[in-house]
């Protein structure tokens, strides 16, 4: 794909203390692209990107689109078995590492045509065991999803954008770092945890930020331990990736100064659909507003689609992902006649205003990174002192839910939720690690035998 | 129940630790949980414990279990 980045912004990476303008970024995507090529690399071909949040991942991920090629962007956190599992799955041709390294994994060619509907984007919502679920986005949906954004957001807001978020997930990649990037606004790439919510205002002080997108976990951090910004710099702050409190929304307004928009996204749609504004509506828990893009409806009952009453949200949106990587099965299961079936749970108002009521899908929000559980009790299931494992969410008012363990020990079996935490980090990234462990006879079982997460969840929740 | 006791239960929840394995000099940066989302969840424990929230300069200050008693003491 041809990249204009003559006219992109600058990257300024406090992390690695590499900072580029647009002509230095194009002279490093043009070398690095040159070495790919030299390597076989060419439309159709997948590359797996290992590292991520620095300069030189926006490099590597520039020259794999000038190739042609899909970036199969991997979570740096990921542990050495899951990286090897995903990797196994996605069977790239080559592994772009840190400090430039560079690993050929398979020599088969791929010269063909370049398509705008290839594949340029593959990101993982899991991976530690089986057959990972890997999103598959276009050039296409990417391109749309980007105009659409800049459209709604406008470039002179974008002029700025701090980056909050890591880059191998859609909201941190396509909304907070693509989105101004090609828009002509300057990046910010800064250290993510405890540092960024005690720096925040000086942050966008010192940087003149206009824009930046986070998850609601970062604000509460942030409005305790940070003082406000004061030059006034900041004109449109986003939040999204996980339910967004109407208080919290207010306070945050409050402190920013500025517009604050609550963000509705996916990976399966490359990030931002739709969102509320203050500048529009007051805050109100759970609304995002209208379709940036698209339409918006939600799956009644019966199973029919409409677009004004409550049920699962479904949208028809051009940024929305081709399928899932190799996993047709999944696929089928919430792509139908163009809908994407979302997994929540909501309802539309007669002026198309969407909100969010709940979630119908078997999936943890811990502060807006996406948890399957189904994957860590097959992990777990693989211990041999656990007889069963049943993974839930639990509320949390820090992270939104945090992982927790139903255990099931087998007999004799003298395991505690240390050396199961220890025995989990060794192969699971630690996002995805249970933080709480219970310890039960038997995991409550539905009146068909099965296992319900909420049931479980419900019956240990109830005990002190 | 004393300060430091207190400061104890509530640091042990939010760590998701068993007390006994809390050291008296538990700070941050020293335990590998008391990550960015546990120091939150502090935040917040202490603020229901106090029923009012905290400021800036009081959140600031939490960074080990001897501040935490130390702020129950203070405003206890």
């Amino acid at each position: 794909m041809f990249l204009p980045i003559d006219r992109f912004g600058a990257i300024l990476d406090k992390t690695s203390g590499v900072s580029w303008n647009s002509k230095a970024l194009e002279a490093a995507v043009g070398a690095r692209a040159a070495e790919l090529k030299r390597s076989g690399l060419a439309p159709g071909g997948t590359t797996a990107i290992t590292h991520g949040g620095t300069a030189h991942f926006f490099a590597d991920l520039f020259a794999v689109w000038s190739c042609g090629a899909a970036a199969a962007c991997l979570d740096p956190a990921l542990t050495a078995s899951e990286r090897e599992n995903v990797i196994a799955f996605c069977k790239p041709k080559l592994v772009l590492g840190e400090k430039g390294d560079l690993a050929a994994k398979n020599n088969e060619p791929t010269q063909r045509n370049w398509s705008l509907d290839d594949a340029a984007l593959i990101l993982f919502t899991s991976g530690t065991t089986g057959a990972p679920k890997g999103v598959v986005l276009s050039f296409r949906a990417i391109l749309a999803r980007l105009a659409l954004n800049q459209y709604e957001i406008g470039h002179e807001t974008l002029a700025r954008a701090l980056v909050t978020l890591p880059t191998h997930f859609g909201h941190g990649l396509i909304g907070n770092a693509l989105t101004p990037l090609t828009a002509g606004g300057d990046i910010v790439l800064v250290p993510r945890g405890l540092p960024l919510a005690q720096g925040l205002g000086s942050l966008i002080d010192e940087h003149a930020i206009t824009f930046m997108s986070s998850v609601p976990s970062l604000w509460q951090m942030a409005l305790r331990l940070s003082p406000q910004p004061k030059t006034g710099t900041l004109k449109r702050v986003h939040i999204g990736s996980a339910p967004l409190s109407a208080a919290l929304w207010s306070r945050i307004a409050e402190w920013t100064g500025c517009e604050v928009v609550n963000c509705y996204g996916i990976t399966e749609t490359a990030n931002w659909i739709g969102g509320a504004s203050t500048r529009n509506h007051a805050p109100t828990d759970g609304l995002i507003g209208r379709p940036w893009g698209g339409t918006a409806g939600v799956k009644t009952e019966d199973g029919t689609i409409r677009t004004l009453g409550a049920g699962e949200v479904v949208v028809q949106t051009p940024s929305l992902m081709s399928g899932y990587l190799d996993r047709s099965d999944l696929t089928t299961a919430v792509l139908r006649d163009g809908w994407y079936a979302t997994g929540d749970l909501g309802e539309v108002d007669a002026d198309g205003n969407m909100r969010l009521t709940g979630r119908a899908k078997d999936e943890i929000n811990r502060a807006g990174f996406k948890v399957q559980p189904a994957e860590i009790d097959m992990l777990l299931d693989s211990h041999p002192s656990i007889a069963e494992a049943c993974v839930f969410g639990l509320p949390d008012a820090a992270s939104g839910e945090m992982v927790a363990a139903a255990i099931k020990l087998a007999p004799n079996a003298s395991e505690d939720a240390a050396s199961l935490r220890d025995w989990c980090l060794k192969r699971l990234r630690r996002e995805a690690t249970p933080e709480r462990w219970f310890f039960v006879d038997e995991i409550p079982k539905t009146s068909r035998g099965k296992v319900s997460r909420d049931n479980v969840r419900n019956a240990l929740i109830k005990k002190p | 129940m004393s300060a430091m006791s207190t400061a104890k239960t509530l640091l042990a929840e939010a760590l998701a630790l068993p007390e006994g394995d809390l050291p008296a000099n538990a700070r941050i940066g020293a335990i590998e949980q008391w990550d960015s989302l546990a120091h939150t969840r502090i935040l917040l424990a202490l603020e229901e414990r106090l029923g009012a929230p905290l400021d800036a300069e009081e959140a600031i200050a939490i960074e080990s279990l001897e501040d935490i008693a130390a702020l129950l003491v203070r405003r206890g």
